[in-house]
């Protein structure tokens, strides 16, 4: 597999499958699983631990931040023309839209835990992709 | 170069999809109806409340969580008693009211009431 397809599969396309199986198996209510199958989670809200409750509620985000932020990384370094400033753009992406979220209500939800993992997810992506491929 | 650009916005597009279908969107039998007036009615001047949903399983419940932004000078076992006047309203009985307070994992319960 040539680098650039091993990037995309490592960093962008396993972190979504991870996140789709999390809303698939705990959070069914969302549209697109209501689209696939209705069905219950596997785990009541009521009954999460904290380390439960963050894997199932910021884990989705965060892989969807961390695939995001990973596919412009790559993208930035497949297209070989450096744009100034491009990771404050991808880090303003992840970060708007989180925010974003506080203003859907009630089909999305602001959390700050949510905001955490999703600049964490940003950071990661930069330090193994954007960092990675400017070595 | 072009083509490049246009990979660009392909991609932005497509995680913004993705974006749009994890929104909340279950279906509304009879129950979440309610449930949804319950919401709109004790979200009327009341900035601090997100949401109200059922929260333990088999749906339909006896339980309604609210979720709310802790604020200074509410009351919240004189919330959960409103929150318990307007389900009744609603034709929903004998519920559980939970008022659990946002950006906690897990949720703090602020108040809680049996209602009769």
């Amino acid at each position: 597999m040539n680098p650039l397809a091993k990037s995309i599969a490592l960093h962008s396309i396993l972190p979504l499958l991870i996140g789709f199986l999390l809303y698939f198996f705990f959070r069914p209510g969302v549209a697109f699983i209501q689209w696939i199958d209705k069905r219950e989670p596997l785990l009541p809200l009521h009954q999460l631990n904290q380390v439960q409750h963050w894997l199932i509620y910021s884990g989705p985000d965060f892989c969807w931040c961390y695939s995001l932020s990973a596919a412009l990384f790559t993208w930035h370094q497949w297209q070989k023309k450096p744009v100034r400033f491009f990771w404050v753009f991808v880090l303003l992406l992840v970060v708007m839209q989180e925010i974003l979220q506080g203003w859907l209500l009630p089909h999305f939800t602001f959390d700050w835990t949510d905001m955490i993992a999703a600049i964490l997810a940003f950071w990661l992506s930069y330090l193994f992709v954007r960092q990675k491929h400017a070595a | 170069m072009q083509h490049k650009k246009t990979i660009f916005f392909l991609l932005l597009t497509g995680y913004a999809l993705l974006y749009i279908a994890t929104s909340k969107q279950a279906p509304c039998n009879d129950d979440c109806e309610k449930t949804g007036r319950v919401f709109r009615e004790l979200s009327t001047n009341r900035t601090y409340v997100y949401g109200v949903y059922r929260c333990t399983l088999p749906r339909p419940s006896d339980t309604l969580c609210v979720l709310v932004r802790d604020t200074s000078g509410i009351n919240w076992n004189m919330f959960a008693d409103t929150a318990c006047n307007i389900a009744t309203q609603q034709g929903l009985l004998q519920q559980k009211i939970f008022i659990l307070k946002n950006g906690t994992n897990p949720y703090d319960t602020l108040a809680k009431k049996l209602c009769q």
